[in-house]
């Protein structure tokens, strides 16, 4: 795109509204000298000085690039990428996560392409495992971007992520010379792994171009013209992986274009003939045009998605590198299995929490439904598993497992080490029943944000239906008529096993209600006798106590906990986060009112119209305090709800925590993977906490909270498969939809459309101006 | 090339030398090497070298600035590791200012025994506290290597205090997981 210099309105316009867009490059032509005339060049825009003949220079030169088949220029902007230089093994497995790329189907390390003894080079195809029961492990496949050169601590490694168009630079000094790469997973096309090596001639020898994976046995391997392969096989299924490679002499150097492409299936090994095909069709693309292919991509996916803060630049490059992880973590066609680490580590075993339905899905149900939609079809995939749970436990519906990987069955391991080397019961998989809940909440939040009522009264409804008679089984009524569910493990696992937690029971009756709703709506086809089951939840959930006391505010978190010993973790902890159980013991803090994450607090966060309206302060006032954020999903809900309560420098301390708990290894573990759970909580922070943008009522309702330090914020959505933007400062509020949709501003409602509404502050209220 | 194959047992008057010279006879097959009891004379050796005849390993008597000679030796390239002791005996000097100032300045394993310790005639485990930071990660390399190849048992301590202690711990039964792998990966 050519801007002409001396119109500074048409640069900003365009840079606003296209450069997210265009994968290509944008240049300003400074027709008046050196210097230019002063045109306010955007994130993104070269200056180039000279008119026409200057832009002759420019294709030429990409010409000529394009002819020797030269690396892009690794010059991603400032707050579009992550850079990391130097050598340092102690770290080299969390660089490894950090830089990892994927497409939502398949994950690859960002190991060095030459060797180096302490790279722990692996790549993973999401939903294909290996093993049985708590054993069930993510398969690791084979290896597809190393060369025959070899790194000591004397090199130097320099990565830089470009989270723009999701391409990873290195240049690492090796033993033959500076080897220098650019590789991307084709989100395109997901599966295929793209990487153009510029390196000294005779690193690439005569190796296969597929490395096995360290962690599991190659089933067979072979080569055909063009195209090596291997097979890796699982307990049930595998992946094979097929490399086409292209070797081009370069001087005394030499340029490899490799693509591999990886299959992966739960049911048996996939034979060669598909991925070899790809591969080929894909070389037959070339590096260049699937290069273009992949930031076009990408540029799509941002503009789905992007959040844009002004005042706050490292919080902008770690908020971007929430984003890319996310969009990166979830395949958007059949099902997603979102395991804890998504696709940027074999840590936690891939295996499927709470994290994915909670934290992960709401990010992709509002800006990229397909995927949320196929992380719901992980589930839907499994009901049967569920429902056998359910029946084995001796209840009905739907129980689905705290730990889910392939058959649906749960994967808790039930005894651990701790780190201090005891041995411990683990009794989640027995106990932490909001899991249930949970998912139907996620196929809620899907529908809220898409407006899918097919979704809902078809395929969807059982996860709504089945899960609300697995709590019509579970709950006890007293004698007097008050209902009970006994011996629970809360998101707070410092307690266990608790009768009444709160979190639990309002999940559950929110799960009773909307699931009378949907029955009583008509729209879903049931046997006779579904109103009589729908006055029966109703009445069920109407029994739930919930720990409320109307004279403080205050949800007990679950029966008892107000007569626990009064620790509060703020003033007893040398800091925040930590640790709790670590700090104090396990048994010191279960029989203290310390606890390890928000757990009435996600009641006021994921069900706000089910906890009485005016009890968010009084409950951050008493619960945040005793709160000791030892777990990783803590920070960013916190974030949220204190933007929420307008305690702004509360809010931004837990907002930073979560945005960099991977960028600084603030657990300690990143090196096994990233937390997308965490990531999904940054969003939900930017989106509900700040932004105030949350679908209800089938409307969008926008009230935003703006920090003083900021500048503005701008955030982009789906709402009703309609594209939205807000974007709000001190003074004014915008909203532009791409097609009418309706919103509430203040409880006012509005419909917008591409001509966008605009409010301006008036005291303490928004205000219609345009 | 020369091999590292005797493990120097610095023995001084005193009670603790025979439990010096039973350790080191003990680690000796860990390492492949074999025991050379080292004396710097300060008031006689009488009861060090009867020591070290009565339990037949050589003996060397040197003279000079204990810390001085016994680094010189421990320079030998045949010097695979050093066990010293603790004196029992009171002196004007605070105990174990020598064990911690060979520890602290040489490159080579330096075992310290308490003057009451009753070494095992065979080492089957050992017990490593160490630090966590990189440095001693390397440290921990090196006991790794010698462990491995002895067929020692070799459990690691970290104690936590309230400045070390980690900020989350989420899942117990994958964190613990994830941790180890990195930790032995380091």
């Amino acid at each position: 795109v050519l801007v002409a210099d001396g119109e500074q309105e048409r640069v900003d316009l365009w840079t606003e509204q296209l450069l997210a867009r265009l994968p290509g490059l944008t240049i300003a032509i400074a027709s008046h000298g050196p210097g230019g005339s002063g045109v306010h060049l955007a994130d993104g825009v070269v200056r180039l000085d000279g008119a026409q003949g200057a832009i002759d220079a420019v294709l030429a030169d990409q010409l000529g690039r394009r002819r020797e088949r030269a690396l892009p220029i690794a010059a991603p902007a400032p707050l579009w990428c992550l850079v990391s230089e130097g050598v340092d093994g102690h770290h080299e497995r969390v660089k490894e996560a950090l830089f990892a790329i994927a497409d939502g189907r398949t994950g690859t390390s960002a190991a060095p392409v030459p060797t180096w003894t302490a790279a722990h080079p692996w790549v993973i195809v999401g939903g294909v495992y290996d093993g049985e029961g708590p054993e069930t492990t993510l398969l690791t496949a084979p290896i597809a971007c190393r060369l025959n050169a070899t790194i000591d601590a004397t090199n130097n490694i320099r990565r830089t992520l470009d989270l723009r168009s999701g391409l990873l630079f290195e240049r690492a000094d090796s033993d033959r010379g500076p080897v220098s790469s650019v590789r991307f997973s084709r989100l395109a096309r997901p599966g295929t792994v793209v990487m153009r090596v510029r390196c000294p001639d005779g690193a690439r020898g005569d190796e296969s171009a597929l490395e096995a994976p360290a962690d599991h046995a190659v089933f067979d391997e072979g080569a055909s013209a063009k195209a090596s392969w291997m097979r890796v096989g699982a307990t049930a299924g595998g992946v094979t992986a097929a490399a086409w490679e292209l070797v081009q002499p370069a001087g005394d150097q030499m340029t490899v274009d490799r693509i591999a492409v990886y299959c992966g299936d739960t049911a048996g090994v996939p034979e060669v003939a598909e991925p070899i095909a790809r591969a080929r069709d894909a070389g037959a693309i070339g590096f260049d045009r699937l290069l273009l292919e992949q930031r076009e991509a990408w540029a799509r996916r941002w503009d789905e998605a992007d959040i844009m803060v002004a005042g706050d630049d490292d919080l902008q490059v770690a908020l971007r590198f929430s984003l890319f992880q996310l969009m990166a973590s979830v395949a958007d066609e059949g099902e997603a299995a979102v395991g804890a680490r998504g696709l940027s580590g074999p840590g936690y075993r891939g295996h499927v929490f709470w994290d994915a339905d909670t934290f992960v899905l709401p990010f992709l149900a509002a800006t990229h439904p397909a995927a949320a939609r196929a992380m719901l079809e992980y589930r839907l995939r499994r009901l049967r598993a569920a429902r056998d749970i359910a029946r084995h436990l001796g209840r009905q519906g739907a129980r689905f497992p705290w730990e889910s990987a392939r058959t649906g069955l749960d994967v808790t391991p039930p005894f651990a080490r701790d780190r201090a080397g005891r041995v411990v019961p683990i009794r989640t998989g027995l106990l932490e029943d909001h899991i249930v809940a949970d998912v139907a909440w996620a196929a809620w939040n899907y529908f809220e944000w898409t407006g899918d009522e097919a979704f809902l009264a078809g395929p969807g409804a059982p996860l709504l239906v089945e899960t609300a008679r697995y709590w019509a089984s579970r709950v006890r009524v007293d004698g007097d008529g008050q209902a009970h569910i006994f011996g629970v493990i809360g998101p707070d696992e410092y307690h266990e096993p608790v009768d009444d937690n709160a979190y639990t029971n309002v999940m559950a009756r929110w799960n009773l209600r909307r699931a009378a709703d949907l029955l009583d709506s008509g729209a879903v086809v049931t046997d006779e006798g579904a109103g009589e089951e729908a006055d029966a939840w109703r009445s069920l959930a109407d029994a739930l106590i919930d720990g409320f006391d109307a004279d403080t505010g205050v949800y007990e978190q679950f029966a008892g906990f107000s007569d626990l010993e009064p620790l509060v973790i703020a003033e007893v902890a040398p800091r925040r986060p930590i640790a709790a159980d670590l700090l104090l013991g396990a048994e010191r803090v279960h029989a203290a009112q310390v606890i390890k994450q928000a757990d009435v607090l996600m009641l006021h966060h994921l069900v706000p119209e089910e906890v009485v309206a005016g009890t968010l302060e009084p409950n951050l006032r008493y619960y945040e305090p005793r709160t000791a954020h030892g777990s990783s999903l803590s920070p960013a809900v916190h974030a949220s709800l204190l933007a929420r309560a307008r305690d702004y420098d509360s809010a931004l301390k837990w907002l930073r925590v979560a945005a960099r708990l991977d960028l600084d290894d603030l657990t300690e573990t990143t090196a096994g993977g990233l937390h997308v759970a965490t990531m999904g909580g940054v969003w939900q922070a930017m989106v509900y906490g700040f932004a105030g943008a949350r679908p209800a009522h089938a409307r969008l309702e926008i009230d935003p909270r703006l920090p003083p330090s900021w500048g503005g914020l701008d955030v982009r959505v789906r709402f009703h498969g309609s594209r939205v933007r807000i974007r709000v400062d001190h003074d004014d509020l915008e909203v532009v939809a791409e097609r009418p949709i309706p919103i509430t501003v203040e409880s006012r409602p509005y419909v917008v459309g591409p001509e966008g509404v605009v409010f301006h502050r008036q005291r303490a209220s928004w205000e219609v101006v345009r | 090339m020369t091999y590292a194959n005797v493990i120097i047992a610095a023995i001084d008057n005193s009670l603790a030398a025979r439990p010096v010279v039973l350790t080191a006879i003990a680690l000796a097959p860990i390492f492949g090497a074999s025991v050379e009891a080292v004396h710097v004379a300060e008031d006689g050796c009488i009861t060090a070298r009867g020591c070290a005849v009565a339990l037949s390993v050589p003996f060397r008597r040197l003279e000079g600035d204990v810390h001085s000679r016994l680094t010189e030796v421990m320079a030998e390239d045949s010097v695979a590791a050093l066990v010293v002791g603790v004196r029992s005996l009171p002196t004007r000097r605070r105990s174990g200012h020598l064990a911690i100032a060979l520890a602290s300045t040489l490159d080579k394993p330096v075992v310290v025994v308490p003057p009451q310790a009753e070494p095992v005639a065979i080492i089957h485990s050992v017990l490593l506290a160490i630090e966590g930071t990189p440095s001693k990660a390397r440290a921990l390399k090196r006991v790794v290597t010698i462990a491995t190849g002895a067929d020692l048992r070799l459990t690691v301590v970290h104690v936590d205090d309230a400045a070390s202690i980690p900020s989350f711990s989420d899942q117990v039964q994958h964190e613990t997981e994830v941790y180890t792998r990195e930790f032995l990966t380091r």
